[in-house]
């Protein structure tokens, strides 16, 4: 199980960019004979995992495994939650879902919102190569799985109506600290809404705007095709990109002393903090990746500021130091072994200024 | 016991008569109680008869694979399987028009297209 994590953990490593920090692809697709997973009953649903989840597995063979409740420790499953391959509560009793993960980019999840989602994570950009890895799959799985449910109007069946045709959903999370300090995210956010896309905080609807990362994704699902859903958002977050990239700029040319007080008080409590939380570690690593960006510093951080945010995070932080962290103390102790963590994976960084 | 009147698997209601001399106990759902006349005898004795014909009138607003309504959808925006889709197509129609911007139609590949 931890090869299993640590090797997807390394994923697919797509092109490092100032703004996009990473890309995921999902496809919805359900079988014609059974009802939506909303309407089947346990048995029906124990039975799907276990016909689907053999199915599949006997054709990919190889590091593929099936995750599920029974197979799995709780600290497994909260590593698998900070890591966003399933969702909160989808190993909750009674579920009867699974994840079928071999330790690459794509993993599918059985028994979710829909029968069958294929996913597809990387770093940095590489939108379309995610695409095709998912449809690969998809295709393998349609092979052996039997009728998928599919209608020449409607397209791929979904339980949710958001996401019926291609069931493609494409997003990328974008790292947008200068919009976001000149307060211009309300305004993005409605012109991406009016061409069709949205702008979240990192974990979805209605989340914290944590360390000023957002995720871009398509509002449509139908109506285009999927070559142009991967495109659009392609584009859209390119065109971010460059909002972003003049912002970063104006701010260095009319702001330039605060921003390095910015930057480099991050760099300071990162030194000498000695507990930090969640939160706090999530605007300390926004603001020292801009200064790593505007070189202000020499020197990197020890481990990609992409695994940092997932490394602070609880279970992986347990892991980290060997600790099983709980009781009336634990959220002090986190932070502590934040705090440390944090110090000793940026203690390379530093100041590339004269003054 | 499914409704004696349409099928449909949740009923509200039993009445117990006697009819023509027989004790009868009707199953109802809550839509056909509410919009039949179960204080009238002929209205039951019709149910009775077309329920030994296997002759039931199938509900308009209930899918016949998986019993999801159509208030049910409506409020969720979820259908219960892919019966759903082409049962309840006037529907469907309309809210997919609200989740999809407007869209209609599919335009994206097919299952056992190579792209």
């Amino acid at each position: 199980m931890e090869k299993l994590i640590d090797s997807h953990r390394l994923y697919y490593k797509g092109e490092e960019d100032p703004v996009v920090n990473s890309c995921r692809v999902r496809l919805a697709r359900n079988l014609s004979e059974h009802y939506f997973v909303s309407r089947m009953g346990i048995d029906q649903r124990r039975d799907l995992l276990k016909s689907v989840s053999e199915t599949i597995l006997a054709k990919m063979g190889g590091d593929f495994r099936l995750l599920t409740r029974d197979n799995t420790k709780v600290e497994e499953r909260r590593l698998l939650e900070e890591l966003n391959l399933i969702p909160e509560k989808f190993f909750d009793p009674d579920g009867y879902r699974g994840i079928i993960i071999g330790g690459g980019a794509v993993s599918i999840l059985i028994n979710e919102e829909d029968h069958i989602r294929i996913q597809a994570f990387c770093s940095g950009k590489a939108l379309s190569e995610l695409y095709r890895m998912a449809l690969k799959m998809d295709e393998l799985t349609e092979g052996v799985l039997g009728k998928v449910a599919f209608s020449k109007r409607w397209g791929y069946l979904t339980a949710c109506l958001t996401n019926v045709g291609t069931g493609l959903r494409a997003s990328v999370m974008v790292h947008l600290p200068a919009l976001s300090l000149t307060k211009q995210i309300p305004k993005l956010t409605n012109a991406c809404r009016a061409l069709g896309y949205t702008i979240r905080g990192p974990h979805g609807e209605g989340s914290d705007l944590a360390g000023n990362l957002y995720q871009l994704s398509n509002q449509r699902t139908l109506g285009l095709s999927e070559e142009e859903i991967i495109n659009g958002v392609i584009h859209m977050a390119d065109r971010m990109g460059g909002f972003e990239g003049d912002c970063r700029r104006q701010l260095l040319g009319a702001m330039r002393e605060v921003m390095e007080d910015k930057v480099f008080r991050a760099l300071g409590v990162v030194n000498s903090a000695r507990m930090i939380s969640s939160g706090e570690a999530a605007g300390l690593l926004s603001a020292i990746r801009l200064g790593l960006e505007w070189k202000f510093f020499d020197g990197a951080p020890k481990v990609p500021i992409n695994e940092l945010l997932d490394n602070i995070k609880p279970t992986h932080l347990s892991r980290l130091y060997g600790e099983k962290i709980g009781g009336r103390d634990a959220a002090q102790r986190r932070d502590v072994l934040r705090a440390r963590y944090l110090r000793e994976s940026l203690k390379d960084i530093k100041t590339a200024l004269s003054n | 016991m499914p409704c004696d009147s349409c099928g449909y698997s949740k009923t509200v209601a039993n009445i117990e008569r006697e009819i023509d001399g027989k004790n009868v106990c009707v199953e109802l759902c809550e839509r056909c109680l509410l919009e039949g006349s179960p204080r009238d005898d002929n209205w039951l004795r019709d149910i009775l008869a077309r329920k030994e014909r296997g002759d039931r009138k199938a509900r308009s607003d209930v899918c016949p694979n998986c019993e999801m309504t159509e208030d049910e959808i409506g409020s969720e925006n979820r259908p219960g399987c892919s019966t759903c889709y082409e049962f309840f197509e006037s529907v469907i129609e309309k809210l997919v028009g609200e989740s999809q911007q407007g869209e209609k139609k599919h335009k994206g590949k097919k299952p056992g297209q190579s792209v």
